[in-house]
């Protein structure tokens, strides 16, 4: 058994254990692409993406560090205004767009950041960029 | 930036509003957004981070809900009470599908 700073492991049945001690923080990780980055791909190239970002999760999820994540569809709505006098439209899908989320947990934001880097989406999407960002944590919300 | 009492009563009207949908099985997570946050991005196949322009339209928050349509999903994010005390907006995106 080792003993570090924030986690300790252990090996049990030929299988070794890795036990988080401190609480990890979530983050939010926000893909922001220009338009649809998977429209201009083949076929083969959007099921070589899917895949490596399967592996990509997959990976997260061993570790203990997604909580979900899901694409998100072009067509959608923005409502604005004030209660009472809304307005609804079509956002504008040929500009930046969010097209999914990542909901994680990391030991602290720099961590958070190199989830973020290895991200799949940088492999086929031309100019995208992901937010990171902290998770509040508000009194009788989540808190 | 709303007074304490303001934030209090903003908070209640946001508990409430979650409970409700929770309640009827339309929300399945939500939680606000700090501030502190980065942008990650790729030049010239560099990454790189830098700190996110939080002056300007920030994400405050989500809501992962589940709806029978686009428009009820539209008149949920209607009613968020975000709309009675900040002015803002709330981006309404059906999650896709995974090819398999």
């Amino acid at each position: 058994m080792s003993l570090s700073k924030g986690h300790f492991c252990f090996k049990s049945d030929k299988t070794i254990y890795h036990i988080k001690t401190n609480k990890m923080k979530e983050f939010m990780l926000i893909i922001r692409t220009q338009g649809d980055h998977l429209a201009e791909l083949s076929p083969e190239q959007q099921q070589q993406h899917v895949n490596q970002v399967m592996n990509y999760m997959s990976g997260l999820m061993n570790s203990g560090k997604l909580n979900s994540a899901q694409p998100l569809d072009m067509e959608g709505v923005i409502v604005s205004g004030t209660a009472g006098k809304f307005k609804d439209g079509p956002f504008n899908e040929t500009k930046e767009v969010i097209a999914g989320y990542f909901l994680i947990k990391a030991n602290s934001l720099e961590e958070a950041i190199q989830v973020a880097k290895d991200n799949p989406v940088f492999e086929v999407g031309a100019g995208a960029r992901i937010e990171v960002r902290p998770i509040k944590v508000m009194e009788g919300i989540n808190g | 930036m709303l007074s304490p009492d303001k934030l209090r009563e903003h908070i209640e009207h946001g508990t409430a509003y979650i409970g409700k949908y929770i309640k009827q099985g339309n929300i399945k997570s939500a939680q606000p957004l700090d501030r502190g946050s980065r942008i990650v991005s790729k030049t010239d196949g560099l990454l790189k981070d830098a700190p996110f322009n939080e002056t300007k339209e920030v994400i405050a928050g989500y809501f992962l809900i589940e709806a029978e349509t686009l428009e009820q999903a539209v008149a949920i994010a209607k009613e968020n009470p975000i709309f009675d005390d900040i002015k803002s907006k709330i981006e309404v995106h059906p999650i896709k599908p995974i090819p398999t």
